[in-house]
């Protein structure tokens, strides 16, 4: 019976660190600057 | 709702935020400090989670920075701007954010290569990238599973970062002459992303990733296992519709032969896919002026600083008019060059550069200093606060901007003026973050006088 445990555990422990991570999608907004839009000139 | 719509989102400037330049002109000066503070108001409404320390920030002085930095709801980053006795950083090295299941570590690094900054000695010193990022990427490599660094070095010094610190998934790159390029990878590891100074515009990023990924890998089967799953969803919820309609078995029979087709493909993309660190992006540009017109409280906050900066070029103009207006010796104003050139004058006037200054009074910006020097004439020869105050005639951009200073040649002293105007002369203002379309065959073409 705790031979089995043991085999689960491992399973636990061991299983989601071999199973290659589904990708993560997220977003990203950038700029460099806003200082053309609060004053441009023409 | 789209699916971009609801992906987890971190907004981020890759920094010199505040000023355009580096300003050392006091009067020009003010009303750029009016606007910095506009900005920081309009990134705190915007939700925006970090900004890098460029070094155009330190322009208004390092007491100025820091004052926006305590107004700012978002962090400001950079990691080697310290304070010289203790080498302790003077604003926050780095920020870590969780989206989804990806921790994120957003590191900022400013560029002391800025010409004319003059920082205050004995107050904060600029350390060189490599020292500084060494330590702290390895840190942050262990314990996040994407790296960002907003940054205004030059594109080339980005180039070395990459090489050197490939565990740096992406560079936000401020400041650079790349406008509005698509980002382009650096390395297996590194992107570069960068929108043109006086951002115009945002860049979104849409980027699928997992951890040790390398640009590009995956790709296509990625998406391709995508589509394939969404057909087959689509199939089978046509499959269940049809159900066992007699008239529709036909239909049911080609529909099931395509759905045992779709779970084979699909098996055969993912069993290509273990073990392939998936990574990959996808990128839009945005006009902020939709972003902005889309944001009451931002456009509010915009005409706000208009309004100051209006007010305070107008004050400092009445101040300077109560005293004798400053000589223009040398310029003369175009009605005495119509005298003698009515042809080229009546040519002139169908153009731009005649109602360049008619612009700015329509857009309420005639005192604004820093716009001033670009839609007039003689702008150079006076100081700055008598640019909001110059005679009608010189009032545009004359004839004299591109010929040169035309009294002697009025009064007889001198024959000729330069008839060729060269290309440097037109880029002091047609500069790209206002004019990106600017080319100088097409546009001379556009002014060409008819004598």
């Amino acid at each position: 019976m705790r031979k089995y445990f043991l085999l689960i555990l491992l399973l636990v422990l061991v299983g989601p660190a071999q199973a290659a991570p589904a990708p993560q999608s997220f977003l990203v907004l950038y700029s460099n600057d806003v200082q053309g839009e609060t004053e441009p000139c023409g | 709702m789209s699916r971009t719509s609801k992906l987890p989102l971190l907004k981020l400037d890759g920094g010199g935020l505040l000023f355009e330049r580096v300003i050392s002109n006091p009067q020009e000066l003010e009303p750029a400090k009016l606007a910095a503070e506009g900005l920081v108001s309009a990134y705190n409404l915007i939700g925006i989670e970090a900004v890098g320390v460029g070094g155009r920030d330190l322009a208004g002085g390092l007491d100025f920075l820091k004052t926006q930095a305590g107004l700012a709801k978002f962090a400001w980053l950079s990691a080697n701007l310290v304070e010289p006795a203790s080498g302790k950083p003077l604003f926050t090295p780095f920020i870590s954010r969780t989206l989804g299941d990806t921790r994120v570590a957003i590191i900022g690094i400013t560029s002391g290569q800025l010409p004319g900054l003059g920082l205050p000695s004995g107050a904060a010193t600029i350390k060189p990238w490599a020292p500084v990022l060494a330590p702290l990427v390895a840190e942050l490599a262990r314990s996040h599973d994407f790296l960002v660094l907003l940054t205004d070095l030059s594109p080339a010094e980005c180039g070395g970062v990459a090489r050197q610190f490939p565990a740096l998934n992406l560079i936000i790159n401020a400041g650079g002459d790349t406008y509005n390029q698509p980002p382009k990878t650096l390395g297996p590891t590194t992107l570069l992303a960068a929108t043109g100074r006086q951002g115009k515009y945002t860049g979104t990023l849409e980027i699928t990733w997992s951890r040790g990924g390398r640009w590009g890998e995956g790709e296509n089967q990625f998406k391709a296992l995508q589509d394939k799953d969404t057909e087959l969803l689509r199939t089978s919820k046509q499959l269940v519709e049809i159900g066992s309609q007699p008239e529709l078995a036909s239909q049911a029979g080609n529909l099931r032969r395509r759905q045992t087709l779709l779970q084979e493909e699909i098996e055969g993309l993912r069993t290509a896919l273990a073990g392939v660190e998936i990574a990959f992006f996808t990128n839009t540009f945005t006009a902020m002026a939709a972003a902005v017109g889309a944001e009451p409280k931002v456009a509010a906050i915009v005409a706000q600083v208009r309004e100051r900066i209006g007010e305070r070029g107008r004050k400092n103009a009445m101040a300077s008019s109560t005293t004798e207006p400053a000589p223009l010796p040398d310029f003369t104003g175009w009605r005495t060059c119509a005298a003698c050139h009515p042809k080229a004058t009546a040519r002139w006037q169908s153009t731009n550069h005649a109602g360049a200054y008619a612009t700015l009074v329509k857009k309420d910006r005639q005192f604004n200093v820093n716009c001033l020097i670009c839609h007039v004439t003689g702008g150079e020869a006076v100081s700055t606060d008598r640019l909001a105050t110059l005679p009608p005639e010189l009032q545009g951009v004359g004839c004299e901007v591109c010929h040169g200073p035309g009294r002697r040649h009025a009064e007889g002293h001198e024959k000729t003026r330069p008839r060729r105007v060269p290309e440097t002369l037109c880029r002091n203002c047609h500069v790209p973050e206002h004019d990106g379309h600017f080319e100088y065959a097409r546009n001379l073409e556009k002014i060409r006088c008819d004598r």
